[in-house]
């Protein structure tokens, strides 16, 4: 892997932290997406099944 | 020389299958920078794989179902619930990381990237306003090609591997030492807790233990119980020195009581009573915690198993994997990692796959020390009576590739067939790929075969070339207009006060911009293996981030530069392939000699 794939990734930097307000509307995007993906059986592996991975097939 | 620590978190919020193809990646690139100082972020059920990595610095564990519930049950809101989300993050954004890399590529993960502080993002983040932000090459594939319909040839793993090498190199230095492209699969890549027992026979030199890994992540993924019962019982009749341990989870009780049916049932069938066959075989179903389950996995000397977790743990730690794909599932992307692994499958996801097949795969595979790979699988059929398999079953065979010829892991067919323009266009997609972000271009045509290449597959390629020679002239317009755009703009004084006549030719640009985009789309649009590219736009045009017109206009000549690196090699893909299939003569000597080739010098 060569320096010429210096294309492929751009920096962000955050120079001011987040304020108050920017950051409780991340928590609640954060939360509510959470949320949707539960619903949707995603943070779990297997919707409506037991999760814990005991040999888990997930 | 010691060098500073890099202090990056990632953020893994899927499934234990996906969290043990990016422990895989980390320790590659901890590997070649021990500097690596590794915060894992994983849902509380899924952490324990990241928990027995000694290699890890630390691991932070979402408690997902006790926060979700007051959601779920409808008794509070998401505001409301600040207080409890923030302090879980506080202790992650104490300090600012050097890197957060979210390998999750979901919706949440993107706003928990969004949120801690780091000097480098890679994977989906959010922007301070809240909208989704994609700013890595890589990030760019998996949103507009990995996460579609369209299939593509590079494993998830050499994916994330790449990804976070390329950042690391590119932000903070060169790696210590390269590794030669050795895989990452050590017995000690865990430290888990062994048991002292297992079963009976269990680690007995003369005993092969094979684990049956029953269930998978969704029903459509998961091969019937009747099917390993048969498969199970064709083993344990023709290998005396072969006993079988089943694995699953609790919720998978059920497909054992069936399998075990199924099991009783087969054996009546063959005459055999079962008894003898359950002294062979032997049940951890819902009785293993992570741990034993994967001594099991690790200790036994075959690990047969759908699209589950269990196949990239087996792989990681060394044992032989036969992936039996079932499904909709991307093996090219998620099957086992490594060298020699197998995978069978039906040639559709609709069709059915035999126990015999998956019995002719994995007897062909284990006797590989025996055959060296040197006898076609098709007459390995032919020894077992099974050549009516032939077309009814598809079988792999996992390859690194030397890191001469690009790395990363190859699926090599072992029957013969002819390629679709999907899985044509899936290598075409690995190709690019590597030529967009790796900075390496692998030769065209690169592990195609003159057979694979079918007259349909040829009429769908000439019917591409002529869209390919549009997008790229439509794309060629579209740089020269935004540089002529970038030109205009760049030396105005003020983008509110110009001349009228700079006003007007400004928004001439802008227009025929305009123009030439919805030209584009529509081509683009127009055939599959052009959309993957045009979504690809789409997604870079997106993260665009300049603020004044000059700046977007700029930025706009390179997204096309860029994509009309794809059009290129898509063409040159096109033209190999349709060389590939021009009338062959064979010479004396029984070499291939295309026609063309052999044409006498015109006059």
């Amino acid at each position: 892997m060569a320096k010429e794939g210096r294309n492929s990734i751009e920096e962000t930097i955050i120079e001011a932290p987040l304020t108050e307000h920017e950051l409780e509307n991340m928590l609640v995007g954060f939360l509510e997406a959470l949320e949707k993906e539960h619903r949707l059986g995603l943070t779990d592996g297997k919707k409506d099944k037991e999760t814990a991975p005991q040999g888990e097939s997930a | 020389m010691r060098r500073e620590p890099i202090r990056i978190a990632v953020v893994q919020l899927a499934r234990l299958g996906d969290s043990v193809q990016s422990l895989m990646a980390l320790r590659a690139a901890q590997q070649l920078y021990p500097e690596l100082e590794i915060t894992y972020v994983a849902h509380e059920s899924f952490a324990v794989a990241a928990e027995r990595c000694p290699w890890i610095h630390r691991v932070v564990k979402l408690p997902t179902d006790s926060l979700l519930r007051p959601l779920v049950n409808g008794k509070r809101k998401a505001r409301g619930m600040i207080p409890e989300i923030a302090a879980w993050i506080e202790p992650l954004a104490e300090r600012t990381f050097d890197m957060v890399v979210n390998w999750t590529y979901s919706e949440a993960s993107s706003y928990l990237t969004g949120i801690l502080p780091a000097r480098v993002r890679i994977g989906y983040s959010r922007r301070r306003d809240g909208t989704l932000s994609v700013v890595d090459g890589w990030s760019h594939y998996i949103h507009s090609i990995v996460q579609t319909e369209t299939l593509q040839s590079i494993h998830l793993t050499d994916i994330l591997t790449t990804q976070l090498l390329t950042a690391l190199q590119i932000h903070f230095d060169d790696p210590v030492e390269e590794n030669d492209g050795q895989t990452v699969t050590s017995k000690s890549f865990f430290e888990i807790k062994r048991s002292p027992f297992v079963c009976d026979g269990w680690n007995h030199p003369g005993i092969r233990w094979i684990a049956l890994q029953l269930g998978a992540s969704s029903e459509e993924k998961t091969w019937s119980p009747a099917a390993w019962a048969k498969l199970a019982s064709m083993i344990l009749r023709r290998h005396d020195d072969t006993r079988i341990i089943l694995l699953g989870g609790n919720c998978e009780k059920e497909i054992e009581a069936k399998f075990f049916e199924a099991l009783r049932a087969e054996e009546r069938t063959n005459g055999t009573p079962s008894a003898v066959f359950e002294k062979r075989l032997h049940s951890k179903v819902g009785k293993t915690a992570f741990d034993q389950w994967a001594q099991i996995l690790a200790d036994a000397q075959w690990t047969i198993s759908a699209d589950t977790a269990a196949i990239h743990l087996a792989s990681v730690l060394g044992t032989r994997v036969l992936n039996v794909s079932v499904g909709p599932v991307r093996f090219r992307e998620t099957g086992p990692y490594g060298n020699g692994h197998y995978v069978v499958r039906a040639p559709s996801p609709e069709s059915p796959l035999s126990p015999e097949a998956v019995y002719a795969s994995w007897t062909y595979a284990s006797t590989e020390w025996q055959h060296r790979r040197e006898l076609p699988f098709a007459d390995h059929l032919r020894n077992l009576e099974s050549s009516d398999l032939l077309g009814k079953m598809e079988v792999f065979r996992s390859k690194i590739r030397p890191a001469d010829v690009g790395g990363g892991i190859h699926f090599e067919t072992l029957i013969d067939q002819r390629i679709t323009l999907a899985n044509w266009y899936g290598q075409v997609l690995g190709h690019l790929a590597r030529e967009w972000y790796c900075g390496w271009v692998p030769p065209v045509g690169q592990e195609l075969e003159r057979t694979e290449v079918s007259p349909e597959l040829v009429q769908n390629l000439r019917k591409l070339s002529e869209g390919i020679e549009v997008l790229d002239k439509i794309y060629g317009e579209i740089i020269r207009t935004a540089d002529d755009l970038f030109r205009k703009t760049k030396t105005l004084k003020s983008e509110h006060l110009m001349k009228l006549s700079d006003r007007e030719k400004i928004h001439e640009l802008g227009k025929k911009l305009e123009e030439l985009e919805t030209l584009s789309e529509r081509v683009g649009t127009a055939q599959e293996p052009l959309q993957a590219i045009h979504r690809l736009s789409k997604i870079l045009m997106h993260n665009l981030t300049g603020k004044r017109v000059s700046e977007v206009a700029e930025e706009t000549v390179g997204v096309y530069r860029f994509l009309r690196i794809g059009v290129g090699g898509l063409r040159n893909w096109t033209n190999h392939t349709l060389g590939l299939a021009r009338p062959v003569a064979v010479a004396s000597s029984s070499s291939v000699v295309s026609l063309a080739d052999r044409r006498a010098p015109s006059a």
